[in-house]
């Protein structure tokens, strides 16, 4: 990234911090959106400890501690929204330590979709582009905005077709592949990334691996901060097959596209697809049944035998949300369930491997 | 000089008749149909609700107590069997174990909602609290999204928003009750709201007496009750007329909150509700008062200048809904606590970080980083928690605040300044 910025002084980067960062607008603005999701096991924390409390969660510490050793003085600019109070303030503390970095804070709004809603996220989603471009040097041209939306709308169709594949053919396309395939989205263009997934795409087409037993599940929890690739290895070699899952939820935004007419207005297309269409999340204000419903179509569309809750240490959205899908699950009686707890930085599993076996096989022998 | 006390104590015997009234009037609601609004302290569209006949209640409030009559814990435990994490907000989990008991408290047995607004203002954890309420208790839930203050211009465009989606709730609430708003009502009230914040906002700035007449931490955190439950009303505004003729009979007699004032502090943070006499205690020898605090201002920023204004009544709630602590970019609480440490010449300033509460305290760590290294002033940083009683390690407190005033007495001493000691 650093060579890329070298080749063209004019290229500028805006940092995104998870969960959903509309990239078209970054991207529509003229700047490139790299997407910053902790440190995982590749930082030791050596200066946010100072900065952040230990009782936070571990990806706003590695992701500053990122930005503290240095290995973030490419940004031009980052960007937070109001995920959670911890991403919320994380933007604060940023803005202090890196003043040579714009800080860019969208409040997504949290009242119920409507045309009161929709209004101010038109000007909330103008006033970002408008920064962003500013920096960028971009002017305020809404054409690449266009160009953008197209192809966050390839991308979307694109994704929804490779889930669709690992959902049926879930031996074809192991959950870390697919998994890492969505991730290589946050460090390229919209259009780079919708060639490599249909490269990916047309490869599986040709995959000829056999089927073997496993169980049917789908993960819920780990949205924002990520658990480790071995994490994931781990379920599916303990006997699960992730058919439905919630892993980097803003880089793979509900499938229905941007509805842009000839000539229309780009902002309010995205902000009417963002209010109206993007769909239910944890880090959004919905109703609990909204929430459940969510979670049991989940199920029926990946035709779940179970289901396996990741939830982020100290992450509050998935904490509280948890409750809510616990108790409609245990109310409905049917869906074996089971909660795991992990950080980025985790490095050992046996403990997580052994109850993740158990639980396939209270599945298999009952 | 006048040489006895008149008003002595006037604060908190006002203020306990009005609460325990306030919570009789919750008690009977189902007897006396009267209905109950659940919000939270900041930004509470208070004159709006009492406008249609509810009557508020603050889960916030009620966890407060919880923690200071002891009775938080069992609470907590309670909803953590239910489900709740450990690492989620200590507040939360005292109102879903309340729930999930009936609600049976230390004052008495608590209302249940009959509406809940979540005036979501400077906490993303109110719309998760809310919504398992609402789903609990199958009420109505509007929630008003408030965005975060970021700079010192805050854009039109948020103001309009907060403004629509007040006008979204009167429509709601004139559905709900069958009653349209009584608009000259509204107007009395917000004066009367404005009165009160007046009021407040004098009697905070009272801690720039030396000896400070009162502790902006310890105490105010009581006095702050009143406008925050009852802001918008006549009896809040005789409330704090009888709160500054104690303090400003306090001054007029040369004496503050403890015998000796020997060093002046800003504290940032909430504080530990279930210890809370215990952790004052662990200043108090070392003559420490605290001059302002941010707490006192979750309700609402009026000590900035901010006032509701009847003659702009919608507009001006949206404004001050803006304007609670927690929902300032942690650049403005920085600034704001620098702005207290140099105009109420604090000697010092302590944090308080609370696990239950990462709106107040992430960026606190941050917040210690600058004004220890940066602004050159002495920092102390402490934590435990707001509402659960185990977070609260008294021995390791103690070692803290005891090292950290001990160190600040030794400078003042080499500065020439008069020393403190236990």
């Amino acid at each position: 990234m650093r060579q890329w910025k070298e080749e063209d002084p004019q290229r500028r980067v805006v940092g995104y911090f998870p969960v959903f960062a509309p990239r078209e607008l970054i991207e529509g603005a003229g700047a490139f959106p790299l997407g910053l999701h902790g440190g995982g096991q590749q930082v030791e924390l050596m200066f946010a400890d100072s900065r952040m409390q230990s009782f936070v969660c571990s990806i706003s510490r590695t992701t500053l501690e990122l930005g503290l050793i240095g290995n973030l003085d490419l940004l031009d600019a980052m960007f937070f929204t109001n995920i959670c109070d911890v991403a919320r303030n994380l933007s604060g503390v940023w803005c202090r330590n890196f003043p040579q970095q714009q800080t860019i804070f969208l409040h997504l709004p949290m009242h119920p979709p409507g045309e009161t809603t929709l209004r101010y996220l038109v000007k909330e989603f103008g006033r970002a582009h408008r920064t962003i471009a500013t920096i960028a040097g971009n002017g305020h041209g809404t054409e690449p905005l266009h160009v953008a939306i197209a192809a966050g709308n390839r991308n979307r169709l694109l994704q929804a077709q490779l889930e669709q594949t690992h959902r049926s053919e879930p031996w074809n396309l192991s959950l870390p592949a697919l998994y890492l395939l969505r991730r290589m989205g946050s460090q390229m263009t919209l259009a780079q990334h919708n060639q490599l997934l249909a490269d990916a795409l047309g490869r599986l087409q040709h995959s000829t691996v056999r089927p073997r037993d496993g169980i049917r599940v789908i993960v819920e929890g780990a949205f924002c901060e990520q658990p480790p690739l071995e994490l994931l290895e781990l379920l599916e070699e303990s006997g699960c097959y992730v058919v439905g899952d919630d892993l980097a939820r803003g880089l793979r935004p509900e499938s229905a596209p941007i509805e842009l007419a000839q000539g229309g207005d780009p902002l309010e297309a995205l902000a009417r697809w963002y209010t109206f269409a993007s769909g239910t999340q944890s880090v959004r204000h919905a109703p609990p049944q909204q929430r459940e419903d969510y979670l049991f179509g989940q199920i029926e569309a990946a035709s779940a035998q179970g289901v396996i809750f990741l939830n982020a240490k100290f992450c509050e959205p998935a904490l509280y949300d948890y409750v809510v899908f616990k108790n409609a699950l245990e109310r409905q009686g049917k869906i074996p369930f089971m909660t795991l707890e992990f950080e980025e930085k985790q490095s050992t599993f046996e403990n997580l491997r052994m109850q993740v076996e158990t639980f396939v096989e209270s599945i298999l022998f009952t | 000089m006048q040489t006895t006390f008149q008003h002595q104590g006037a604060g908190l015997r006002l203020q306990k008749e009005m609460m325990t009234a306030w919570y009789a009037r919750q008690e009977q609601a189902v007897q006396t149909k009267l209905p109950i609004a659940y919000v939270f302290i900041g930004g509470s569209p208070n004159e709006l609700l009492r406008n249609f006949g509810y009557e508020l209640a603050f889960p916030e409030i009620n966890a407060l107590q919880c923690g200071i009559k002891k009775a938080a814990g069992p609470n907590i435990i309670r909803a953590e069997d239910f489900g709740y994490s450990s690492d989620v907000c200590g507040y939360v989990k005292n109102d879903i174990g309340l729930m999930l008991n009936d609600y049976q408290s230390p004052q008495g047995r608590l209302a249940k909602p009959d509406f809940l607004v979540c005036n979501a203002s400077g906490c993303a954890t109110y719309l998760k609290w809310w919504e398992a309420l609402a789903q609990h208790f199958a009420v109505p839930l509007f929630v008003l999204d408030v965005p975060y203050v970021q700079g010192d211009e805050i854009p039109a465009e948020e103001i309009e928003y907060v403004e629509a989606q007040i006008h979204e709730l009167i429509e709601l609430l004139e559905r709900q009750t069958g009653q349209a708003l009584d608009m000259a009502r509204l107007k009395t009230d917000l004066a009367y709201a404005a009165q009160t914040e007046e009021r407040w906002s004098q009697l905070l700035d009272l801690a720039t007496h030396h000896p400070s007449p009162f502790d902006s931490y310890f105490e105010a955190v009581f006095f702050m009750a009143n406008i925050n439950i009852f802001r918008g009303t006549k009896e809040a505004v005789t409330y704090y007329d009888e709160v500054l003729k104690e303090l400003k009979e306090r001054i007029d007699h040369g004496v503050g909150p403890i015998p000796q004032e020997k060093v002046r502090v800003v504290v940032e943070g909430p504080p530990p509700w279930p210890h809370f006499r215990s952790f004052w205690e662990l200043f108090k020898p070392w003559g420490v008062v605290c001059v302002a605090s941010t707490y006192s201002k979750v309700g609402g920023l009026w000590d900035q200048g901010f006032r509701h204004d009847p003659s702009r009544p919608i507009r001006s709630m949206a404004e001050g809904m803006l304007h609670a602590y927690c929902n300032w970019s942690l650049p403005k609480r920085q600034a704001l606590i620098r702005s207290y440490i140099d105009h109420f010449d604090a000697d010092a300033l302590v944090i308080h970080s609370v696990k239950s509460c990462r709106s107040f305290s992430v960026g606190q760590a941050d917040l210690r980083e600058y004004f220890h290294h940066e602004a050159k002033v002495p920092t102390l940083f402490v934590e435990s928690d707001l509402a659960d009683p185990r977070y609260f390690s008294h021995a390791q407190l103690r070692n803290r605040i005891d090292a950290f005033f001990e160190s600040l007495e030794h400078r003042k001493l080499a500065r020439g300044g008069a020393g403190g000691g236990p």
